[in-house]
C-alpha cells in the first residue's frame, strides 16, 4: 500500500510558546530520575540523557561518570545530535515542541511547535533535516534542522515513536508502535512506514501478523536492511498458557529496504525464558553489533547482524516451523548473547564499536556494557529517592520479572497502560470470543472490569491478570503498587483539543449532539467518566459471543484506543456510529446528518 | 601349565606359602602356585571330612498366597521337618518334599519350572548342615519375592518384599552348633518369576570373593612389599595389580598372565592415544609429536609379541614395553590434568577476580609442573626409564596443586558447611536401587547412615551429625529453600518398616514423620520441597507393579501439605516417577519411566510439571534411544532449560552412570541437547543404542549438584575397587577428591544454607471438577501428521491405559505383542476443519490419542499418554510439535466454536477393550459360520494350554500393527494405518461375499488401531484375579484429596 506524497506545510510555525492548562502527564511524576533517551557526543566523551521525570537533559561526563550539567526540557522523549556534536535536539512530549540546544552553552536556543506528543527524533545524514515522530497525531513532521521550521508532515499509521533515515539519506523509516485494523482481520499487525524522501511517497511494510508494541528501528550501515524490534502477539489463540511463547513472543524483524518487504522475523526469546518488552535498538558504527534492550526483563541482547542474516538466508524453506515460530533458532545459531542491563527498565541504548550505553528508566542509571556484555560502568543521574507506590506500581506494570518465565509484562498488552490494538480470547468468559484489549485508563473509577464485567473491581482484575495472564502469584506489595499506579494514570490531552483543553468549533457542535436526549449518547456515557457503569445490549453481539450485553466503557482517550467495540471489529468511530448501528440500538444515530456525525466524531476524539 | 622350574620344597601349609625368588614377579608366581596347591588339598580334605557338610536342598510346595497373606501364614514345614510326609497344598494340590541336587550354591535358581502352581504360591527349602564343631558362618540369600529364613527353628530373616532374585540380597550370621543344623527357607511368590539364591560365601563363592583366599593373597603381597622395596618394584607392583595381571582367581599359568600383560600393554597404548588426541587438540600437534612417536614404537612391539603369548618367557618379554606404556600413559594423563587444572584456574580467575586468591601462584606452579612433565616424556622418548620417584613426586605435586587451586581457593566452595550422606556398608551396592526399582524394592535394614555436615575444603575434618540411623536405610535428601530443614526417606518401625518421608532440622532438632497416613502397606519416599511450602513425593500407594517384573512396586508422584495432609496423586503413569526437583522458574523436573508399544529398554525420560501437577510434558528425551535413562536432574543456576543429570542404562549399573549437562533449548531428543558429558571435553557425542548404558566403565557417578554452570559436586566411584566418595567435577575434566571415607559411601552433597525460592506458579486446578479442558490449536502442525493433507483428520480417539496390580508382571498379560496395559476406550472428540479441537476429558486419567480419518482409521499412534489435572486447561500446538515450535501467528483456530465437545462414546460407555466382548461378536456374525475349525478357526474357546482364545490366536497374525517394541522414534504418519493389514485388504477386496456393517468395520479397525488388545480388564488378563489389590487401589484412591473434593462438590 502506498500513501500519498508528503503533505507539505505551506508555512511552518516557529514560535516560543508559553503553556498553560496542561492535562496530566502520562507518567508518574516525582523527583525520581527516569532516563528515556540518550545520545553520545561524536568524541565519545559526553552523554546527553533525556531524564523524563526530572524534565531535563542531563549532560554526563563519561570519564568521571558525573552529571556535568542539565538543560531543562519538559517531559523529554527523543534526542538527536548533530554530527559535530554542537547541536542537540530534544522533543518535549508534554509541551508538544522541539527544542534546539547549543551543547557548548548548555541552553535551549530555539523551540518549535511539533504536533501532539513528539517522541523520537532523527537527523538526515547531511544534518540539514530533522524528523520528529508525533505519537498522537500519527505523523512525522519534517523540520529544517537549522531553523526548526516545519517543511512537511508525513502521515504514518499509528503512534510512531522511532524513526531513522537510511545512510544515503533517501529513505525515512518510521516504526508505528501499534497496529491499526479490525480485530476480525487475522492478518492484523503493526507496520513499518518507509518514506521515499525523494518524493516517491510512502510504503507500509507489515512486520508480521500479530506485531505490536513496536520499538526502535535502525538501518544497516550498508542501507540494505532495517532492523526493528516488536512484540509478536499470538493473539488468535486463547491464552491458556505462557510456556513456549503461547501468548506473546518478542521479535526482531529484518526488512529488505530494496524490495520494501519483510525479509523474515526471528524471536529473541528462549525456549523457557521470554525477552519481554523489546524497546530500544542500536547498531554499532562499524555495523557489526546490534544492541537491543528488553525493558521488561532488564536485559540487553548483543546481536551479530551478520549471523542473523545468515540464519535467515539458510532457514530451510520446507521447515515444518516458520522461523518466526521457532523459539530456539536464534539460540542454536549463536546469533546473540543475553546479558543484564545493570538496571531496571532499559529503554534507550547507544552503541560504539566497543560497547554500548544503556539507559535504565526506573533505576535512573546509565550503564556501559562492553561488547562482551560486561557492565563496566554505572552512572547515576542523581540520588534516586525511595520509590512511592505509584512509581513502584509503574515498575511492576512494566516488569516481566513478575511473570512466569518472563514472557511479558502488564505493559505488553497494555502499553502505557492503554491497548495493544489486538483482541485476546481470555478464559474468563468462555472460549472463541476474543475481546479487544481495553485501555486501563480510569479502570479503577469505572467498575466492573472486562468487556463482560466479569471482574468487580480493579483489584480483582489486577490479581486475575497476574494470576491468569502472567501466571504469577502477586505479593501484597505488588498488588497494592500496581493498583496505585492504575489509579494514578491520568488522561493525556487529546490532539483534537487546543493546548488549554478547549474544544474545537466542530467538537463543540458534536458535544451538543452527544448530549441530546434524542441521540442518547450521554444516557449511557454521561460525563465526567462517560459511562454509567452499567451493561447493555447495543446490537454488537457477534456470532461467537455467548451473551449480548457488554459493559459500558469510558470514552476518554478514544482518539488512541481503536479499534472499537468489545470485539475490536470497528476501526473507526464512523463505523461504530453509522455502519454498526443500523437499528439505533447504540444511540439514535440514524437520523443524524453526515455533518452531525462528523461533529460527533470530532467531539468523541476530543475526550 | 606350571613352570617346571618351580619345585616346592616347603611343606604345604599356610605358613610356608611364600617362596622367594630373584624378582618379585617370580616370587609371587611361585608362591601363588603353592597356594593353589594348598587350596586344592584343602578342598579335597573338606570334601572328604569337612568341618562343615552342607546337605542337599529339599523343596516343597506349592502353598497358597492367593490372598496375599501367605507370608504370615504358618504351613506345616514351619512346624515340622518330615521329608517323607505329604501335605495338602494350594488349590487342592498335593505338596511333597523333593530332593533337589541341581540347587547348587552360589547360583540363582528359579522355582517356576518345579511347580504346577506358581502364581501367589509359596515354597519351602530345607537342608541339613553338619558342623564338626560349633562355628559361625555367614549365609547369603536372594529371593523372589518374600523370604523367611530359620536356622534350627530360630527366625533369622523375614522380608516381605516384592523383588527379583539376585545374589546377596540379604545376609545373616549362621551360628552352627556341632552336629546337625537345620536350615529352612520360605520363598513367597506373588506372580511371575519365583526363585531363590543361597551361598555361604559373598558373591557366590567365586574364589575372588573367598575371604580366606583373599587374605592369603593379600598376605603374599604384604611379604612382597616388605622384600622388594625399590621404587621400580613398588611401582611395577602397583601397575600390575591395578591392571589385573594378578587376578585373585589366577590359575597359575604363564599364558594366562602373558595375555593379561599383553592386554594391559594394548590398553595403555590406546589409552595414551586417547589422551594424546585431547592434548593435541589443546596444545597443538607439535606438542605431542614425541610421545606419539614413542607410542608407535610400543604399538609395534605389542604387535610383534602378539603371536608369542603362549611361549615360555612371553611374560618377561612383555613386561618392559608394558611398564613403559603404563608410565607414559600416567605421564600423559597427568599432563592432561595440568591442562584441565590450568583451564579451571583461568576460568575462576576470570569469573571471580580478586575473590579467587592465589591465581598467579597457581599459574607459576602449573608452568613449573608442566616443565617437569615434559622432561619425563623426553626421558622416555630417549629410551630411558621414567623413574618412579620422579613420576610419583610429580603426580603428588599435581594433586596438591589441584587441592590448593580448585578446592581450597575455589570461591564456589566457600559456602561453609556441606550436607552429605555417609552410608555404610559402603562396598558392593551402598543403597542404590536397581534402575527399574525404587526404595520399596530395596533392603530396609542393615544400614548405618549419617546425615552429616562436612567442610568441603577440609578432607580430614570430622563430620558433624544431623541425623543418624544404625539400622535403617536413610536417603533422598532435600534441603528446604531457607536451608533450615531437610526431608529424607527412611523406614518407620511404627509402620511395619515401610518407607516414609521424614523431616529434621539441620540442627538435628524436630524430627518428624511427614507422611501421616496410618496405612502400612505401601511406601512413601523421595520427597521435594515446593516453593509454596507443599511437598511433592513419590509413593507406591498407587498399587501398581512394574510391568515386566511385577514384584517391584511402582511409585508415582504425589502432593501433600507440609503437615502431611491432603495427599493428592499427580502422576498417573505406567512406571515410576523419580527424583523431583524444582526448576528455577518454579516448575518441577522429574524422571518419568514409561513404555507402551515402544521399545521398553529406552524410555526413562525427563518430564516437567507445575507443582500442582498441571502442565505435565516432556522435558527431554522423548522418542529417543539415547539418553537411555536420566536420573537426578537438577537445574543449572540461572537457567530454565539446562539441567545436570546422570545418564544410566535401562538395566545394568544401579542409578549410576555418566554426568551430563543437557540443554533442552539445543534440542529435545537424543544427543541434540546433551551439551557435555563430564568428564569428556573432547568427546564426540553419538546416539548409542545401548540397554546397559555406561555399565562397566569407570568412573561412575551419582548425585551431581551444580555449584555453577561449570563446577559440580558429585559422588563418584573412580574404579571397581574404590569407595563412593565426594568429588569436585568441572567442565574442564577436573575430578578432584573432596572427601573419601574408606568403608563408607559419601552421597547426596547439598551445600547448607538458603537458596532462592523459585517463584510460585499459581495453582491451576479446580479439585471439585472431575474433568479438564483440552485445546488443540492445529492437529496438522508438528511432525506427527507431517504430510497428511489438511482435512484428513475428523476426530481424535481417546484411550486410557489401565495399569497392572502388584505382583502381576508379565509381557503378554493383555495381548500378544500388543502393549503392556489394559486399554480402555473412552470414545472420540471432533476435530474442526481448521485442525483445531476443543474438548473435555476426564482428569487424573492417562490418555492416549489417535487422530482418525473419515474411515475411523488412526493416522498416527501416540504410544504414550498425557494426563490433565482436575479443572486444568491444557493446550498444545498440534500433533507432536517440537517443543521449540510456537503457535503460528495470524491464523485463528476455532473461530466458530465456544463450547467444548464432550467425548462421543464408542458403542456404549467407556470400557476396557476386550477381544471377547468387542471383536468376537463381529467374527461370530461374519466369519464363524465357515471358520470354526482347522487353521483358520474363530471359535471363542480358550486355546489349549494358553491364555488367549482360539479366535484371537487365529486373527492377530493377519493384522499389521506396532506390536510391543516398535521404533521409539515418532512413527511416520499412517505407518500402521489399518489399511496396511492383510485382514482389511482381504475384506475390502472381497471375501466370499462377506459384507461387514459399518459398526463391524469400526470394531475391527479399532481393535487393529489399539494394537490388538485381548484382555479388557485385569480380571480377564491374569489367571488369578487380584481382587484384594483391585479393592485396595480403590480404597486408597478414595482417600485422595481430589476425589474427596469431587465428592463434596457432588453433595452440594
Amino acid at each position: 500500500m502506498k500513501l500519498g506524497s508528503p503533505v507539505l506545510i505551506a508555512a511552518g510555525v516557529l514560535a516560543v510558546l508559553l503553556f498553560t492548562g496542561l492535562s496530566g502527564p502520562p507518567v508518574a511524576r516525582s523527583n525520581v530520575h527516569s532516563p528515556a533517551a540518550l545520545v553520545l557526543a561524536p568524541d565519545g566523551k559526553v552523554l546527553y540523557v533525556a531524564d523524563q521525570t526530572q524534565g531535563n537533559i542531563a549532560i554526563v561526563d563519561v570519564a568521571t561518570g558525573k552529571v556535568a550539567g542539565t538543560v531543562a526540557v519538559a517531559d523529554p522523549r527523543g534526542l538527536a545530535l548533530s554530527a559535530d556534536g554542537q547541536t542537540l535536539y530534544a522533543s518535549s512530549g508534554e509541551r508538544d515542541e522541539i527544542c534546539k540546544i547549543d551543547t557548548a552553552a548548555r541552553r535551549v536556543v530555539a523551540r518549535a511547535e511539533a504536533r501532539r506528543q513528539p517522541t523520537g527524533l532523527c537527523l538526515s545524514p547531511d544534518g540539514r533535516t530533522l524528523y520528529c515522530c508525533n505519537q498522537f497525531t500519527d505523523d512525522v513532521t519534517v523540520h529544517d534542522a537549522a531553523t526548526l521550521k516545519r517543511t512537511a508532515r508525513l502521515p504514518v499509521v499509528r503512534e510512531p515513536r522511532y524513526a531513522t533515515v537510511t545512510p544515503d539519506g533517501t529513505m525515512l523509516l518510521v516504526a508505528n508502535q501499534l497496529p491499526l485494523g479490525s480485530n476480525l482481520d487475522d492478518s492484523l499487525g503493526a507496520v513499518l512506514t518507509l518514506y521515499d524522501l525523494a518524493g516517491g511517497g510512502g510504503t507500509q511494510v507489515q512486520l508480521s501478523r500479530g506485531a505490536t508494541d513496536v520499538g526502535q528501528v535502525v538501518c544497516s550501515t550498508d542501507g540494505h536492511y532495517a532492523f526493528v524490534l516488536h512484540v509478536l502477539g499470538r493473539w488468535l489463540v486463547p491464552p491458556t498458557q505462557l510456556e513456549r511463547g503461547w501468548i506473546s513472543t518478542n521479535a526482531l524483524t529484518v526488512v529488505d529496504l530494496e524490495k520494501k518487504a519483510r525479509l523474515n522475523t526471528v524471536l529473541l526469546d528462549d525456549l523457557d525464558r521470554g525477552a519481554a518488552n523489546p524497546w530500544a535498538l542500536a547498531l554499532s558504527p562499524d555495523g557489526k553489533t546490534l544492541y537491543s534492550t528488553h525493558a521488561g526483563g532488564d536485559e540487553v541482547q548483543i546481536i551479530d547482524p551478520a549471523k542473523l542474516l545468515k540464519l535467515i538466508a539458510e532457514w530451510p524453506a520446507d521447515s515444518l516451523t516458520a522461523l518466526e515460530d521457532d523459539l530456539t533458532a536464534v539460540y542454536r545459531a549463536g546469533v546473540r548473547q543475553r546479558v543484564p542491563s545493570g538496571g531496571i527498565g532499559p529503554r534507550a541504548v547507544v552503541a560504539t564499536n566497543d560497547g554500548a550505553f544503556v539507559a535504565n528508566y526506573f533505576s535512573g542509571t546509565i550503564t556501559h556494557l562492553s561488547a562482551q556484555g560486561k557492565i563496566t560502568q554505572t552512572i547515576a543521574l542523581g540520588p534516586q529517592p525511595p520509590l512511592d507506590d505509584v512509581r513502584q506500581g509503574e515498575m511492576f506494570f512494566h516488569s516481566s520479572k513478575v511473570c512466569f518465565q518472563g514472557w511479558q509484562s502488564c505493559a505488553t498488552c497494555h502499553p502505557d497502560g492503554r491497548t495493544d490494538g489486538l483482541a485476546w480470547d481470555l478464559m474468563n468468559d468462555g472460549l472463541g470470543n476474543p475481546k479487544n484489549a481495553k485501555s486501563l485508563l480510569l479502570a479503577a473509577e469505572t467498575p466492573p472490569m472486562m468487556a463482560q464485567g466479569v471482574r468487580d473491581t480493579v483489584e480483582v482484575a489486577t490479581a486475575s491478570g497476574y494470576k491468569y495472564i502472567l501466571f504469577h502469584m502477586p505479593t501484597d506489595e505488588e498488588m497494592a503498587a500496581t493498583c496505585a499506579y492504575l489509579r494514578a494514570m491520568k488522561p493525556a490531552r487529546s490532539p483534537y483539543v487546543t493546548r488549554d483543553g478547549t474544544l474545537s468549533a466542530a467538537a463543540k457542535r458534536g458535544k451538543t449532539i452527544f448530549e441530546r436526549k434524542d441521540v442518547a449518547c450521554a444516557t449511557c456515557h454521561p460525563g465526567p467518566l462517560f459511562t454509567d457503569l452499567k451493561t447493555y445490549g447495543v446490537g454488537t453481539k457477534g456470532p461467537y459471543d455467548d451473551r449480548s450485553e457488554f459493559d459500558t466503557p469510558t470514552l476518554v482517550e478514544m482518539y488512541r484506543t481503536a479499534p472499537y467495540l468489545h470485539d475490536g471489529s470497528a476501526v473507526t468511530l464512523r463505523e461504530v456510529l453509522v455502519e454498526r448501528n443500523k437499528g439505533d440500538q447504540h444511540g439514535v444515530t440514524s437520523k443524524l446528518k453526515e455533518k452531525d456525525i462528523q461533529d460527533l466524531i470530532e467531539y468523541l476524539q476530543s475526550l | 601349565m606350571l613352570a617346571a622350574s618351580v619345585v616346592l620344597a616347603q611343606p604345604l601349609d599356610e605358613a610356608h606359602l611364600y617362596a622367594k625368588q630373584d624378582t618379585w614377579q617370580d616370587t609371587l608366581a611361585a608362591s601363588w602356585r603353592h597356594l593353589i596347591k594348598l587350596e586344592q588339598a584343602e578342598g579335597d580334605a573338606a570334601a572328604a571330612t569337612g568341618p562343615l557338610a552342607l546337605g542337599p536342598w529339599h523343596v516343597i510346595g506349592s502353598f497358597g498366597n492367593s490372598d496375599g497373606q501367605g507370608f504370615a501364614a504358618v504351613y506345616p514345614p514351619e512346624t515340622e521337618i518330615a521329608l517323607d510326609k505329604t501335605y495338602s497344598g494350594m488349590s487342592k494340590s498335593e505338596a511333597k518334599w523333593r530332593r533337589m541336587d541341581s540347587f547348587v550354591d552360589g547360583k540363582v535358581h528359579t522355582l517356576n519350572q518345579h511347580f504346577r502352581l506358581t502364581e501367589w504360591a509359596i515354597a519351602y527349602l530345607y537342608r541339613k548342615i553338619t558342623a564338626r564343631e560349633a562355628m559361625e558362618i555367614t549365609g547369603y540369600f536372594g529371593s523372589d519375592d518374600g523370604l523367611v529364613v530359620w536356622l534350627n527353628g530360630e527366625k533369622l530373616i523375614s522380608e516381605d518384599v516384592p523383588r527379583g532374585p539376585s545374589p546377596d540380597q540379604s545376609k545373616a550370621p549362621l551360628k552352627l552348633k556341632a552336629g546337625d543344623n537345620h536350615l529352612l527357607l520360605k520363598i513367597v511368590n506373588r506372580t511371575g518369576g519365583w526363585g531363590f539364591y543361597f551361598s555361604t560365601k559373598p558373591g557366590g563363592g567365586n574364589s575372588a570373593e573367598n575371604p580366606t583366599h583373599r587374605r592369603r593373597v593379600s598376605a603374599l603381597w604384604d611379604r612382597l612389599r616388605a622384600d622388594f622395596v625399590s621404587p621400580d618394584d613398588r611401582l611395577a607392583m602397583q601397575t600390575e595389580s591395578a591392571d589385573g595381571v594378578w587376578p585373585l582367581d589366577w590359575d597359575g599359568t604363564e599364558p594366562a598372565q602373558s595375555r593379561r600383560l599383553h592386554g594391559a600393554l594394548g590398553a595403555h597404548v590406546s589409552g595414551s592415544r586417547e589422551v594424546l588426541a585431547g592434548l593435541s587438540h589443546d596444545l597443538g600437534e607439535a606438542a605431542v609429536a614425541e610421545p606419539t612417536k614413542l607410542l608407535a614404537v610400543l604399538e609395534g612391539q605389542a604387535g610383534a609379541l602378539s603371536p608369542t603369548l603362549d611361549q615360555a618367557g612371553a611374560a618377561a618379554r612383555l613386561r618392559g614395553p608394558m611398564h613403559l606404556a603404563a608410565r607414559l600413559r600416567t605421564v600423559l594423563e597427568t599432563r592432561a590434568q595440568l591442562v584441565s587444572t590450568g583451564l579451571a584456574v583461568t576460568d575462576l580467575a576470570a569469573t571471580y577476580g580478586d575473590q579467587y586468591r592465589g591465581a598467579d601462584m597457581f599459574r607459576d606452579s602449573l608452568i613449573e609442573l608442566t616443565k617437569r612433565g615434559e622432561a619425563l616424556v623426553r626421558r622416555a622418548d630417549a629410551g630411558k626409564a621414567i623413574a618412579p620417584t620422579d613420576l610419583q613426586d610429580w603426580q603428588q605435586a599435581v594433586a596438591a596443586l589441584q587441592q590448593a587451586a580448585l578446592v581450597r581457593a575455589n570461591p564456589l566452595l566457600q559456602f561453609g558447611k556441606l550436607m552429605v550422606l555417609i552410608r555404610k556398608p559402603g562396598g558392593g551396592n551402598p543403597g542404590l536401587p536397581q534402575n527399574w526399582q525404587s526404595n520399596s524394592s530395596m533392603r530396609r535394614t542393615g544400614w548405618d547412615t549419617t546425615i552429616a555436615t562436612i567442610d568441603p575444603t577440609d578432607p580430614a575434618g570430622a563430620p558433624a551429625t544431623i541425623f543418624h540411623s544404625d539400622k535403617y536405610f536413610v536417603g533422598d535428601l532435600c534441603l528446604s529453600f531457607d536451608g533450615k530443614r531437610v526431608l529424607f526417606s527412611m523406614p518407620d518401625a511404627q509402620k511395619a518398616d515401610r518407607y516414609q518421608v521424614w523431616e529434621v532440622g539441620v540442627d538435628g532438632q524436630g524430627l518428624r514423620n511427614v507422611t501421616v497416613a496410618a496405612d502400612n502397606d505401601y511406601d512413601n519416599y523421595d520427597a521435594c520441597y515446593l516453593p509454596n511450602g507443599q511437598i511433592m513425593f513419590t509413593s507406591s500407594r498407587c498399587v501398581q507393579a512394574v510391568p515386566c517384573t511385577g514384584g517391584d512396586h511402582v511409585a508415582l508422584m504425589y502432593l501433600m501439605d507440609a503437615d502431611g495432609g491432603k495427599v493428592r496423586q499427580l502422576t498417573f503413569d505406567q512406571d515410576h516417577s523419580w527424583c523431583p526437583r524444582v526448576l528455577n522458574d518454579g516448575r518441577v523436573v522429574y524422571t518419568r519411566w514409561e513404555y507402551n508399544d515402544t521399545p521398553h529398554y529406552f524410555s526413562r525420560l525427563l518430564f516437567s510439571m507445575n507443582p500442582d501437577g498441571t502442565r505435565q510434558m516432556a522435558f527431554y528425551g522423548s522418542n529417543s534411544f539415547f539418553p537411555n535413562t536420566m536420573f537426578y536432574a537438577r537445574p543449572l543456576p540461572g537457567s530454565n532449560s539446562r539441567v545436570v543429570c546422570v545418564l544410566s542404562g535401562h538395566h545394568g549399573n544401579p542409578r549410576m552412570g555418566e554426568v551430563a549437562i543437557i540443554d533442552t533449548a539445543e534440542g529435545e531428543m537424543e544427543a541434540e541437547g546433551v551439551v557435555r558429558i563430564l568428564p569428556g571435553r573432547h568427546r564426540q557425542l553419538t546416539n548409542p543404542i545401548v540397554d546397559q548404558y555406561a555399565t562397566g566403565q569407570w568412573p561412575q557417578f551419582v548425585h551431581p549438584y551444580p555449584l555453577s554452570e561449570k563446577f559440580f559436586l558429585v559422588s563418584c566411584k573412580p574404579g571397581p575397587d574404590g569407595w563412593w566418595g565426594l568429588y569436585l567435577l568441572d567442565v574442564y575434566d577436573n575430578l578432584v577428591p573432596l572427601r573419601v571415607e574408606p568403608g563408607a559411601a559419601v552421597f547426596e552433597p547439598i551445600p547448607l544454607g538458603p537458596t532462592p525460592t523459585p517463584p510460585v506458579i499459581p495453582p491451576a486446578v479446580d479439585l471439585s471438577r472431575k474433568d479438564a479442558l483440552v485445546y488443540m490449536y492445529d492437529v496438522y502442525r508438528g511432525g506427527g501428521l507431517a504430510g497428511v493433507p489438511r482435512g484428513t483428520i475428523k476426530a481424535l480417539r481417546l484411550i486410557e491405559p489401565v495399569y497392572r496390580y502388584w505382583g502381576n508382571g508379565e509381557t503378554h498379560s493383555t495381548a500378544i505383542d500388543g502393549g503392556w496395559d489394559v486399554k480402555r476406550i473412552l470414545g472420540t472428540v471432533p476435530v474442526e476443519a481448521d485442525g483445531s479441537a476443543l474438548f473435555r476429558v476426564p482428569a487424573n486419567t492417562p490418555l492416549m490419542v489417535q487422530p482418525l480419518n473419515a474411515a475411523g482409521m488412526a493416522q498416527q499412534q501416540m504410544r504414550s499418554w498425557f494426563t490433565a489435572m482436575p479443572g486444568e486447561t491444557l493446550s498444545c500446538v498440534g500433533c507432536h510439535e517440537r517443543r521449540a515450535q510456537a503457535t503460528a501467528t495470524g491464523l485463528r483456530a476455532r473461530s466458530g466454536v465456544t463450547k467444548p465437545a464432550a467425548i462421543q462414546p464408542w458403542y456404549g460407555p467407556a470400557r476396557g477393550f476386550s477381544f471377547a466382548r468387542e471383536v468376537q461378536p463381529v467374527l461370530d456374525r461374519n466369519c464363524a459360520r465357515c471358520h470354526s475349525s482347522g487353521r483358520v478357526d474363530f471359535r471363542p474357546d480358550p486355546q489349549p494350554n494358553g491364555r488367549f482364545s482360539i479366535a484371537y490366536n487365529t486373527l492377530h497374525p493377519y493384522v499389521r500393527r506396532p506390536g510391543l517394541e516398535s521404533d521409539i522414534h515418532m512413527l511416520p504418519p499412517r505407518e500402521f494405518e489399518a489399511n496396511t493389514s492383510q485382514l482389511v485388504q482381504m475384506l475390502k477386496k472381497g471375501h466370499k461375499g462377506v459384507k461387514l456393517s459399518a459398526e463391524d468395520w469400526d470394531r475391527l479397525i479399532t481393535w487393529i488401531d489399539l494394537n490388538v488388545p485381548y484382555a479388557g480388564d485385569w480380571r480377564e488378563a491374569v489367571p488369578a484375579a487380584p481382587e484384594n489389590l483391585i479393592r485396595r487401589r480403590e480404597e486408597i484412591r478414595a482417600q485422595d484429596a481430589a476425589v474427596r473434593a469431587q465428592q463434596q462438590a457432588a453433595q452440594k
